[in-house]
């Protein structure tokens, strides 16, 4: 039999095709940068069987954590709120779920997430450390589906579809916890007479105009709420907004304008006594950007922009809670600041081998009134003792300037090895606050004021970059080091909750970190992982503390090792093993004792950070069961088994020394986790 | 501020735990000096001073008492005094009666501390206001139940006393409200040998009630002119079984001797909290005249009010005596003797205190 067959057009649906480079690690040209693999996130043991980014995060070269419970994390031992963590636009002031277990992050929400670890490009600014980047991914402009995840602790679940197909999409994530049961079960009453709760939850559309153009409005949430035994409590929420506006203005000019709003709120109950009190902080920003991307005719590459943000920082009010409490209330006066900045960065490939990329920030920081402020004698030294009065002033209260040159230079010396370097200069207007080894929910932010000047840093990288086996082994090796000015330091038993004067808590002094970072990897394969490991330094010099000499930082862990080793029998199935190991961090201990006429015993600590923790290590295990091979089915499901903390291991998150009467003075460990944890997590997609 | 936060979160807190460990401390801070006292306003007013070098932090050996050391209290008129070392308190020791008019002791006035080593070394304080002291209205009590481990190691619900103190929160003439202090006696009366009681034998047993936590209230952090504050709780036991009487020292302090405390106090009074502030070294009011020379500790001044509480039995739930009558003591276990005797037990004495009335 023959067929004629008759030419016929007809329009396809669009296809987008997103995918990386093999050698995208060597073409690169910033250095210092982590690109989190999503997919293999979902795979990684995780705590009660939650995915989380930031875990992931901390398995990668130069990012590490203080321990379990600990919120943010540290990069190339730099502190907590160093890190400026962006939501698209949007800034989040903490990324943490239940007081760090779990991070803010729904991941099935995330399309990508880069962290620049210390040489950050010019659009990029206000954090002296590092950028974490998170992209949130569009919804299906085509079809509806839904996703969802059931564990021990939390569930997720993710709706999306086109309202016009093809034009649009919505986007719709929750996540939520229903911890109760799991407090029931405990020994003590009354961590069984306690609640705890999270949610956060994504709202995403985007509109696909017909010139290419796109509108994104987005939308996040999140809260978390505790009450323990009906005696003290804490909740603190996220609440951000943004819209963005994507337009090609020509063949190769783009523009990208965003409007970002973002509040966070945290509040700490003590319900019982004299001093029941309700300690409240806030911080609100709007922040607004347009940046322009402009591709030359020999390729060059060029982001240039502005970008404005105005703070709004409610510092700590103390407050009495319910009819008993005779606290004083103390409400403190709002602080405002406006930073400003203009950036340019522009990229050239000189030659196939050798590409650099040089940018400058600009940037402009104002303190603004009205606002009390107080005089002091000595400006340098401001103290209780010698306030000499105040002063309510109004308007631009105070200025700083930062110049800041970013550069990065790429030599591709073969195919598969290049040397990279970069520098970059940055500067940090506000800080949290918390004179504790981890930052609480409810630590206060502080501007920068006439007494608080902003915190500066150079920060150094040059490494090498090396691929095999068809680029299926990656590996690098990176030096990097950091100078800070004008470091935010604490003094012994610094008192900052409602404090108005809270410069005469602070000291301000230089920090140093410097390191090697080395990681190995193997993409794919069945027997597929990575080998990260730093070896490093973090450092302060402050006046006052420790007779002036250099003294190891809180997030100063020489030492620090992540494995990662995946058995892919075949796509479904996968089993992990994922090791890590850390030195000690510093703490400061007693030394010695001296007695008093009524007999108690008075310890004697040492200088700051002169002694350290036992080191750290754990081994999680996860095994992998995922979705089906058949493309048409409706209904689709994957098993993540994971025990965390395989062998137990009651790694000490703090060491303690207590006293007790009579008794000599003794050391003790404080373990968050004292046990395997293992879990299921189901995850389910319908379509 | 409560202590907060750690005993969450969630799962976790099942299998958190806090364990001994070895920790390697050098032993080379022998050498340093501390001079930690006070002088109370009374009838009569005392003054107790220790000056030692520091032992090491597990208490493998004890304080070293700089043996020759010249102490002498001054008053910013000229006046003053020696204080001689006195044995049976191992400690420089001197009551000063109220009318002594080689050396007042008077409010409103400013004292010092000077010491001198037998090798030479000088040491003095701060100038420290010796401030009013307003005098306290009553001793409140409560009875309250919580959650505590019993002697087979199983949770159980237990009786606890909360003991509060209401006083005003300035004295007269103080413009606001100010800075306090509390030191804390308790003495229960045991009677006999417990397991067969001979009534005829009395015994007044001063006992200690927490030696880990210091008693401070700010109060300038707290409204009106009045509060009841609470001051601590105790286990309800074999203490309370005949009859106890608690004595509290109410004192005023200046704002430096206050905030040393307060941080003294976050040293010795230690949670195991992820979120606690981190140690420091606590800078005293005691200087060395060689100005590279740390030295530890403060002295204070202060007038000290005394009020007192008899609590009864009957008050507190009539708690079991120490030994159960049914029990027959093993004069061989150093815990039962005094069931066999109540001089047996620790600082105890058959000597009524004269402020004993029931």
């Amino acid at each position: 039999m023959a067929l004629k067959l008759r030419k016929s057009a007809i329009d396809l649906e669009e296809v987008v095709v997103e995918a990386e480079a093999p050698d995208a690690n060597i073409d690169r040209l910033e250095i210092g940068v982590e690109q989190i693999d999503m997919q293999q996130i979902k795979k990684l043991p995780a705590v009660l069987g939650e995915t989380d980014i930031v875990k992931g995060l901390l398995l990668h070269p130069g990012v590490s954590t203080i321990g379990e419970g600990a919120i943010g994390f540290n990069v190339r031992g730099g502190d907590v709120d160093q890190n400026l963590i962006l939501q698209d636009n949007g800034v989040l002031f903490n990324t943490s779920h239940a007081l760090g277990f779990f991070s803010s992050f729904n991941t099935e929400m995330v399309k990508n997430v880069e962290l620049y670890k210390g040489n950050i490009p010019a659009q990029y600014g206000g954090r002296i450390v590092s950028v974490l980047d998170v992209q949130m991914r569009d919804g299906d402009f085509n079809k509806f589906k839904m996703k969802g995840g059931i564990g021990p602790v939390s569930s997720r679940i993710s709706l999306e579809g086109p309202l016009q197909k093809g034009k649009n999409s919505v986007l719709f994530g929750l996540r939520s916890s229903y911890t109760d049961w799991v407090l029931k079960q405990a020994r003590n009453l009354e961590v069984q007479n306690s609640s705890a709760f999270f949610y956060d939850a994504n709202f995403r559309f985007t509109q696909r105009f017909k010139n290419n153009n796109s509108l994104i409005i987005s939308a996040y949430s999140s809260d978390d709420s505790f009450d323990y035994n009906e005696t003290f409590g804490f909740d603190y929420n996220t609440l951000m907004g943004q819209i963005n506006y994507k337009s090609i203005l020509g063949k190769d000019i783009s523009s990208d304008f965003s409007l970002v709003a973002s509040q966070y709120q945290s509040s700490q109950f003590d319900y019982i006594g004299l001093d029941a009190s309700e300690l409240q902080n806030e911080v609100n920003l709007i922040k607004a950007k347009e940046s322009l991307y402009i591709v030359g005719k020999n390729g060059e590459e060029i982001d240039v922009g502005l970008s404005s943000t105005l703070y709004s920082v409610k510092v700590g009010n103390r407050l009495p809670f319910g009819e008993g409490s005779q606290v004083i209330p103390k409400e403190l006066e709002n602080e405002k600041g406006l930073e400003s900045a203009i950036f340019l960065n522009a990229s050239w490939i000189f030659t196939t081998n050798l590409s650099i990329s040089g940018g400058l920030r600009l940037v402009n920081y104002m303190y603004l009134g009205p606002k009390t402020i107080f005089q002091y004698e000595d400006d340098e030294n401001p103290s209780l003792t010698n306030t000499t009065g105040t002063i309510l002033q109004s308007g631009i209260l105070n200025t700083y300037w930062s110049i800041e040159p970013r550069f990065s230079a790429r030599l591709k010396l073969n195919p598969t090895t290049a040397i990279k370097m970069g520098y970059s200069r940055t500067a940090q207007f506000i800080n949290q606050l918390f004179n504790s080894d981890s930052p609480t929910p409810s630590s206060q932010y502080q501007l920068s004021t006439p007494y608080i000047e902003p915190s500066r840093s150079h920060n150094f990288s040059v490494g090498v970059f090396k691929n095999s086996k068809d680029n299926n082994w990656e590996s690098y090796i990176e030096l990097y080091g950091r100078a800070i000015d004008r470091l935010v330091e604490y003094k012994d038993f610094a008192q900052l909750i409602a404090n108005e004067q809270i410069e005469t808590e602070l000291l301000s002094g230089m920090g140093r970190s410097y390191g090697m970072e080395l990681s190995v990897k193997k993409k794919k394969g069945v027997y597929n992982g990575w080998l990260s490991y730093t070896l490093s330094r973090s450092e302060r010099q402050v006046q006052g503390i420790s007779n002036n000499n250099w003294y190891p930082s809180n997030f100063d862990q020489p030492h620090n090792l992540a494995l990662v080793f995946n058995y892919q029998y075949n796509k479904r199935h996968t089993f992990t093993v994922n090791f890590n190991y850390s030195t000690g961090r510093p703490t400061t201990a007693p030394i010695g004792n001296y007695r008093t006429p009524d007999g108690l015993i008075i310890p004697v600590f040492s200088e700051r950070n002169q002694f350290r923790i036992p080191d750290y290590h754990r081994l999680d295990l996860a095994y992998t069961l995922g979705m089906g091979y058949r493309k048409t089915s409706k209904i689709k499901t994957s098993w993540t088994f994971s025990v965390y903390n395989f062998y137990g291991r009651r790694n000490a998150f703090s060491v303690y020394f207590t006293q007790k009467p009579y008794a000599p003075t003794r050391a003790n460990k404080l373990s968050i986790l004292g046990s395997a944890f293992p879990a299921v997590t189901a995850n389910f997609e319908i379509q | 501020m409560k202590k907060i936060f750690f005993l969450l979160f969630l799962p976790f807190i099942f299998s958190s735990c806090l364990e001994e460990i070895e920790f390697d401390i050098p032993d080379d801070q022998r050498d340093k000096i501390a001079i930690q006292g006070k002088l109370l306003k009374g009838n009569p007013s005392i003054v107790e001073i220790t000056v030692t070098s520091l032992f090491d932090f597990d208490g493998v050996n004890n304080p070293n008492r700089q043996a020759g050391a010249v102490v002498t209290l001054h008053r910013r008129n000229g006046q003053q005094i020696e204080i001689p070392y006195f044995i049976p308190r191992l400690s420089h020791y001197l009551e000063i009666e109220v009318d002594n008019p080689d050396f007042e002791i008077e409010e409103n006035k400013e004292y010092q501390l000077r010491v001198e080593l037998a090798d030479s070394r000088k040491y003095e304080s701060d100038w420290e206001m010796l401030l009013p002291t307003p005098n306290p209205n009553k001793i409140e009590i409560d009875v309250v139940q919580k959650q505590g481990f019993g002697n087979a190691n199983t949770v159980e619900i237990q009786d606890y006393l909360e003991v509060y103190i209401n006083t005003p929160l300035k004295a007269n003439g103080a413009s606001e409200n100010q800075y306090f202090f509390w030191e804390k006696e308790g003495v229960h009366r045991l009677t006999g040998g417990l397991s067969s009681p001979d009534t005829s034998k009395i015994c007044y047993v001063n006992h200690s009630i927490s030696n880990d936590k210091l008693l401070l209230a700010n109060g300038k952090t707290i409204s009106g002119d009045s509060a009841s504050i609470f001051l601590f709780d105790t286990r309800i036991d074999y203490r309370f079984a005949q009859g106890y009487y608690l004595t509290l020292y109410q004192q005023a302090m200046t704002q430096n001797a206050f905030e040393y405390f307060e941080k003294i106090d976050e040293l010795i009074d230690r949670d195991a909290t992820i979120f606690q502030t981190p140690a420091g070294r606590v800078r005293g009011n005691i200087f060395s005249s060689v100005p590279s020379e740390e030295v530890f500790g403060f002295f204070y001044v202060a007038q000290s009010d005394t009020i007192r509480l008899f609590i009864e039995p009957q008050d507190v739930g009539s708690p079991a005596l120490f030994c159960p009558p049914e029990v027959i003591p093993m004069a061989e276990t150093f815990d039962n003797y005094p069931c066999v005797d109540c001089l047996f037990a620790l600082n105890s004495t058959l000597i009524k205190p004269d402020y004993w009335v029931e």
